[in-house]
């Protein structure tokens, strides 16, 4: 814990030295999206799951900004409610990825014996397989439900991690720094939590960013198959999915709406994490 | 070079590469082990799913004892290797044939997608990186950097559904989406499954074009996805070669500006060519979306059917083909890395 306080000091500190256009308007955007996800549908007068057939497939209007579904779905009122479900199961799965896949990059980093070896051609053989198809094929054997997708998602996520902090470590440990506090006696557990952890999560921290858009796009896609999340739930991707039989017959509405919020807040985890890597530029300097 | 040396250098070469094939073996045994394992784990025994909800015990015994999960973990998993040893994928429970004919058939359809996309967004990417880097600081590299991180956060699948509203359904200039070939078309002669390819091989210039007015819009789609992070990637190894000691010396030498230019993006080709093996596996990720939304009709579609019908060998034999793929192009951009880079040792 301490070692992670550490870590968010570190950052933080990073962060505030420098004006970053890039962070402040990736963070900007995320909180939006979160609180939109429950401002929007609490004074809207349509519910996110409210059929209404009297009212289907009808165009944008003063009524309903972005239209409605076949179903009557008002689609603005959903597309503001979707990141309840997008948001909060890729920043669980992800997150679980990226916690599990930098501790084992720490060990495997530092260990450089067998079970680092070993670790790491575990890796490479999950990275053979494209990830969504791997994601696919997990999500529809393993139960089509939401804990199976986040579950996935961490899955695909901790060989991306590990790979990123076991490569950081390898560089880490050959510092001076580590060398002095091994000659002061450190013990083997307080000389990798305390002082290799910390310094080697900088790689994770950016790639944390990207992992997230990726895994709003995974999600989407999945549900865009009719995989994981499904109607009438509020998800971009299953949104999207709901109108793609509509496009060739002109209602562009109901893809459009949902493709463009999602496009935004993958835009706006990438450019966290943009932000957060020129942060730690700017520090290095 | 003389003829001794030509023998040599192709003798190194044959080396070299056996080396890397050799090496390739235990990998795709591991990506086989993983299939098996990954879908065991994740779906316990398939049985249950091709019985049905609503089979009885009796049933759920029969079908095990015909897929042959009623053996021990052990003696499934040889099974299941000596069978891949023998090319067998086991039997499509939808389409009820080989696994392994069924993804032969569709999976040239996929491939013609895949790589004309990775081409065009190679050539587009490079370009494209290679000027803003070119322009660095200047209004033109502006543009590209922030169309290129742009690009980078728009849906694949839900591109394709714009750009079919926009050229489909507006502008009336390109097809629905009907797959490889339109219902009433040109069809070439079925050769390898890739409709543009057998017409380009018979050169059936109808067929051609009719398959060409299919493949422009999901070809457009997919290039317009790949090209953002290629051109990012170019864009920053072109810089970086072009602040190197060799151009610097070519700069001292009094080299026009053009020709330097030229050095450094050729120069920066290596990192262009290991990211290519890293994008190709998200690339298929990719075609299965597109090939959704365009009815394309090859092995990522058919995955995707095989999904939605339970059909677990299929599902296997499509996960498996997609590992063995990633792990040939890894093989293929290693031994090309070589070809760019000859300092590097394999």
């Amino acid at each position: 814990m301490r070692a992670l306080r550490l870590a968010a000091g570190k950052l933080l500190r990073q962060i505030s030295s420098a004006s970053n256009h890039s962070l402040v308007w990736g963070a900007l955007i995320i909180a939006a999206l979160a609180v939109g996800a429950y401002l929007v549908p609490a004074i809207s007068e349509f519910g996110a799951e409210a059929a209404n057939p009297r009212e289907a497939l009808q165009p944008p209007s003063a009524r309903h900004p972005f239209g409605t579904d076949r179903s009557g779905f008002d689609i603005f009122v959903r597309v503001f409610h979707a990141p309840r479900i997008d948001l909060s199961i890729v920043v669980l799965g992800v997150g679980i990825g990226a916690v599990l896949g930098s501790l084992l990059g720490v060990l495997a980093g530092f260990s450089r014996r067998f079970m680092g070896e070993v670790s790491m051609r575990l890796a490479d053989i999950v990275q053979a397989f494209p990830l969504l198809i791997l994601a696919i094929a997990l999500v529809s054997l393993g139960g089509n439900s939401l804990t199976t997708v986040w579950l996935v998602l961490a899955f695909v996520n901790v060989p991306v991690f590990m790979r990123l902090t076991r490569s950081r470590v390898l560089t880490v440990r050959e510092q001076r720094y580590i060398q002095a506090s091994v000659a002061l006696g450190n013990s083997t557990p307080r000389l990798v939590f305390r002082h290799i952890l910390p310094n080697s999560l900088g790689p994770a921290v950016v790639q944390f960013g990207v992992s997230m858009g990726y895994g709003i796009l995974t999600l989407a896609g999945l549900a865009f198959l009719g995989v994981g999340v499904q109607l009438p739930t509020p998800e971009w991707g299953s949104m999207i999915l709901g109108g793609s039989n509509y496009i060739t017959t002109g209602q562009w509405w109901i893809s459009l709406f949902p493709g463009v919020f999602l496009a935004i807040a993958v835009f706006a985890f990438n450019l966290l994490s943009e932000g957060i890597e020129q942060a730690r530029e700017v520090h290095a300097r | 070079m003389n003829a001794e040396a030509a023998i040599m250098n192709a003798r190194q070469w044959l080396w070299l590469i056996a080396k890397r094939v050799i090496f390739t073996i235990p990998i795709l045994f591991g990506v086989a082990t993983a299939t098996f394992f990954l879908t065991r784990l994740a779906g316990g025994d398939p049985a249950y799913q091709i019985a049905g909800p609503f089979a009885t015990d009796e049933v759920i015994a029969a079908v095990q004892k015909q897929i042959g999960t009623d053996m021990p973990i052990g003696d499934q998993y040889a099974a299941f290797l000596g069978d891949i040893l023998r090319g067998d994928l086991g039997t499509s429970i939808f389409t009820d044939r080989p696994v392994i004919s069924d993804l032969a058939d569709r999976l040239p359809a996929t491939l013609t997608l895949v790589i004309l996309a990775l081409a065009f967004s190679l050539v587009f990417g490079l370009a494209l990186g290679s000027f803003a880097a070119y322009r660095r600081g200047r209004a033109g590299d502006k543009v590209v950097r922030v169309g290129s991180f742009s690009a980078l956060s728009v849906p694949d699948f839900w591109l394709g559904l714009v750009l079919l509203f926009l050229f489909f359904f507006r502008f009336g200039i390109a097809p629905g989406p009907t797959g490889q070939i339109a219902l009433g078309a040109t069809a070439p002669r079925d050769i390898t499954g890739s409709a543009i390819f057998d017409a380009a091989i018979t050169f059936d210039s109808a067929a051609f074009r009719a398959a060409l007015h299919q493949l422009w819009l999901p070809l457009m789609t997919m290039v317009f996805i790949f090209t953002a992070p290629i051109t990012r990637l170019a864009r920053s190894a072109v810089i970086e070669s072009l602040t190197s000691d060799s151009i610097l010396f070519g700069r001292a030498c009094g080299l026009p500006k053009r020709q330097l230019w030229a050095y450094a993006t050729r120069a920066a080709l290596p990192p262009v060519v290991t990211f290519v093996g890293i994008l190709f596996s998200v690339l298929l990720s990719s075609a299965v979306l597109v090939e959704a939304v365009f009815s394309w009709g090859g092995a990522a579609q058919y995955a995707v059917n095989a999904i939605r019908q339970n059909d677990f060998p299929a599902v296997q034999g499509f996960v498996m083909a997609a590992g063995v793929f990633s792990v040939a192009i890894f093989l293929v951009v290693d031994i090309l890395y070589r070809v760019i880079d000859p300092r590097v040792r394999l």
